[in-house]
């Protein structure tokens, strides 16, 4: 029957409804399936584990063994004379410390400041560069736990008088480059023009300053004199200090109001550096550390073992030469020495331990990577002194593995040969002292080694 | 057609791509626990993939895929949750697998499909805690190990009516899936106050080898219907890394046998029954961890009422039973199976009496038992079909 009501409008609203209807009907059912579908893509795994070891392949077999020096270590040789004294951040000034050493602090600061802000009656700030330099204060700055001072220290500032170079200065040569060297007219700096003195007790503070006159101030302030530069020295017996900080502070006195006095206009330290006599002794041993720094170089083949029973049983007999999969850890074991007095360490040493890549460069072959994380291994400074005789131990285990694993694809042999450096390098005056080859405390090889059998099917 | 088929097939090949969790701490003994690629109908049903009416894209049942009249895709996904015991430790576990993937396409006055199907699961980890003298100090050591593997195939088949009542199938396949062990020892640092690195013992293998499945199924009296296969297979090769210590092997894989039947009691009303018989002992030399291996039967039945209805759409109900021997044990124990499941249809779009897309759930909860060893599981099962694409 025809509609009267109404015709086209009325037949698409009717199929509106019916797909609205249908969609009605199938949303639940989509939302659901894509909520199950989610749910079941997303669910969390966690694998069967198995309930007893049995299920498990059997255990490897984890053994440590002790190699002594003749079963892995060769050619043990001491090198000196890297870096310098003055890439040092922590100069030293000592006096009859140990019973010989001496040391003196150099410094060099640059220009002066050539104007300042003065304040008119008015209230204005404006600028002046008609100033007059009027005295100043150098001021030290110790690091007491580092330093070696029983009671109170005299100090001495005095002004250089030759030209000195600041990056190659020593106790002899006031310049000691390659293409000029130059010997100070006295060893030590000397002479000098003394312009302050005083005495520091340490226990008032870590800050000592040497008040400056006009004179003083006069005498450094042409900053193309390459004479420039102020000595600093103790010369009270047995002390070793430890410089941390050195400020130059000048008073000026502005033209615009010659009743003000501006105090402690800071001006740049440009060189910082220390001179000390005498060097250390030769070394025995292994040394580490110092400034200029001391390496300790060793040839390095593991033997194939003999031992202990378990390990040649896990591996069906020995000698038996380890895989460099087998090495969980090595380490080289040194028995610490008394460093000489001093240059004994007062705060821990820490050691590094770097493959050197061109054994027949050396001293000067290029170094590989740190087996240290290039941190160090710290060894407490009381090893080096009524510690003496400690054991510690500096990890190699990357540096055994690679040896072990042999030449790499292209033919190349693992460096062999390593060195124990400081790390930084220099980081002090002071080194550490480890018993060598032909000590009964000689260095040790410590490898704990791992050993299984292969994964095979089931 | 060929666009559709192709990019359903690609799609199906990166799903089978998707990381397989492991459903079974039986997984760790012989090769596996074997999987079942079946749907969630026949999960409901306690099928074991064989002799249910109408037509289907199941692996051990060419000849169903006669009966499919549209070209239709199947995804099959399956969580489950479990917890094992050997009486004096439980462990939890869950995971899902996506055991089934297929699709098929009519060609030549037949029907052409692609599976890929779950075989068997290899999955588990496991720690053991020990302590060894260094320097010493009794030191603490961890075992960590990890076996991530399953066996999977990929299959092509062709199936055609013979008659109005009887089709055959056969499909070719070839086994894929890899196999991987790790053991990483981790030492305490305490006894040397550095770093220690981890023992790593590992190894991979891919499998290879192919199979053959072949069936033929029938409908008798209009009431019945029969269904039976057999797959042979080459021997199951499993190829070692270069970088894998342990050496290649291979694997006896024994004739299956398959069969099965569903018969309509009543309007609506559907009883099944199917039965599965393999053979595993000979595998048992094969294997180095010394796990037994024997033949095994799995036994399947089910009720389906076909006549419900849910939103107005046709939802057939599902109850089944089936219960299966494990060719591989946890120990010397015989490993079984038992598993009640209950199962839903929902037909989600349908133009008369063609279904266009539908999806099955079912859920099973089921017990593996092995000497002490016992697991509990709760399994869910979904199948979404779609057809005419």
């Amino acid at each position: 029957m025809p509609r009267l009501d109404g015709g086209a409008d009325t037949n698409a609203r009717d199929g509106l409804l019916r797909r609205i209807r249908t969609y009605v009907h199938k949303g639940p059912v989509a939302a659901c399936l894509a909520a199950t579908l989610v749910a079941v893509v997303a669910c969390q795994e966690r694998l069967p584990t198995a309930l007893d070891d049995g299920q498990l392949p059997n255990e490897p077999l984890t053994v440590e063994v002790e190699l002594p020096w003749s079963a892995f270590g060769s050619n043990l040789q001491v090198f000196g004379g890297y870096g310098s004294v003055s890439a040092l951040g922590l100069p030293v000034v000592a006096h009859t410390f140990g019973g010989t050493l001496e040391s003196r602090l150099l410094l060099r600061f640059g220009p002066y400041t050539t104007r300042v802000f003065a304040v008119e009656a008015g209230g204005s700030t404006v600028p002046d560069e008609d100033i007059t330099y009027v005295g100043g204060r150098l001021v030290l700055t110790f690091d007491t736990l580092a330093s070696v001072v029983p009671g109170p220290v005299q100090l001495e500032l005095g002004a250089l008088q030759e030209e000195w170079h600041s990056l190659t200065a020593s106790w002899t040569n006031a310049v000691d480059s390659v293409a000029d060297q130059r010997a100070w007219s006295e060893p030590g700096a000397g002479p000098i023009v003394p312009m302050s003195t005083i005495i520091w007790d340490p226990i008032t503070g870590d800050t000592v300053s040497f008040q400056l006159d006009s004179t003083d101030v006069a005498r450094w302030m042409d900053a193309s004199d390459e004479t420039r530069g102020g000595r600093v020295e103790t010369i009270t017996d047995g002390v070793r200090l430890q410089l941390t900080r050195a400020v130059l502070r000048i008073s000026v006195r502005p033209s615009v109001d010659p009743d003000t006095l501006v105090e402690d206009t800071t001006t740049a330290l440009l060189a910082k550096t220390f001179i000390y006599d005498p060097p250390p002794a030769a070394p025995t041993g292994v040394r580490i550390g110092g400034a200029p720094a001391w390496r300790t170089v060793m040839d390095v083949g593991i033997q194939p073992l003999t031992g202990p029973p378990e390990l040649c049983t896990a591996v069906g007999g020995c000698p038996y030469t380890p895989q460099a999969s087998d090495v969980s850890y090595a380490a080289l074991s040194l028995t610490s020495q008394a460093t000489e007095a001093a240059f004994r360490p007062t705060d821990s040493v820490r050691v590094d331990l770097r493959p050197v890549l061109s054994p027949l460069r050396l001293p000067k072959s290029p170094l590989g990577a740190s087996q240290t994380g290039g941190f160090g291994t710290p060894i407490a400074a009381e090893a080096f002194g009524s510690g003496a005789g400690t054991r510690v131990e500096v990890p190699m285990t990357s540096f055994v593995r690679t040896l072990l694993s042999g030449a790499g694809a292209g033919g190349v042999a693992p460096p062999s040969t390593l060195a124990l450096l400081g790390a930084p390098e220099p980081s002090s005056l002071t080194f550490g002292s480890f018993f060598g080859p032909a000590d009964p405390d000689a260095p040790i090889l410590r490898l704990i080694l791992t050993v299984g059998t292969p994964q095979v099917l089931p | 057609m060929s666009v559709r088929v192709l990019t359903l097939a690609a799609g199906l090949s990166l799903l089978g791509g998707l990381p397989l969790a492991a459903q079974s701490l039986f997984g760790s003994s012989g090769l596996g626990l074997p999987l079942e690629a079946v749907d969630a109908r026949a999960r409901g049903l306690g099928n074991l993939g064989i002799g249910l009416s109408g037509g289907a894209l199941l692996p051990g049942d060419p000849a169903a895929a006669a009966r499919l009249r549209l070209p239709s895709a199947l995804l099959v996904a399956q969580p489950s949750w479990s917890d094992a015991s050997d009486g004096v430790e439980t462990n939890y576990f869950q995971g899902t697998r996506f055991p089934l993937m297929a699709a098929a396409y009519p060609v030549a006055g037949g029907i052409f499909s692609i599976h890929f199907a779950s075989l068997m699961d290899q999955d588990f980890q496991g720690e053991r805690v020990s302590s060894v003298m260094l320097g010493g100090v009794p030191t603490v050591t961890t075992d960590s190990f990890e076996q991530d593997g399953s066996v999977s195939s990929m299959n092509v088949g062709f199936a055609r009516m013979l008659t109005p009542q009887t089709s055959v199938g056969l499909t070719v396949g070839r086994y894929t899936g890899t196999f991987e062990r790790s053991l990483i020892r981790t030492v305490d640092p305490g006894a040397t106050g550095n770093p220690i690195q981890d023992f790593v013992s590992a190894g991979s293998w891919t499998y290879a080898g192919y199979l053959v499945t072949g069936g033929v199924a029938t409908r008798v009296a209009d009431l019945l219907n029969l269904a039976a296969s057999a797959t042979w297979s080459t021997q199951l090769d499993a190829e070692a890394s270069a970088t894998t210590q342990g050496g290649d092997g291979s694997f006896d894989v024994p004739l299956q046998l398959r069969a099965g039947a569903s018969a309509d009691l009543a309007p609506g009303l559907t009883l099944s029954a199917s039965a599965v018989r393999a053979d595993w002992s000979a595998v048992a030399d094969d294997l180095n961890d010394g796990s037994n291996a024997r033949a095994t039967t799995a036994l399947g039945v089910g009720l389906e009422l076909t006549q419900a209805r849910l939103l107005g759409r046709e939802a057939p109900l599902r109850l089944g039973f089936r219960r299966a021997d494990l060719p591989f044990s946890l120990n010397s124990g015989k490993a079984s199976e038992r598993i009640f499941s209950a199962g839903l249809g929902l037909s989600l779009n349908q133009t008369g009496e063609f279904v266009l897309a539908s999806a099955d759930m079912s859920l099973e909860r089921g017990r593996r038992s092995a000497g002490v060893f016992a697991e509990n599981f709760w399994r869910a099962t979904l199948s979404l079909r779609l057809a005419g694409l």
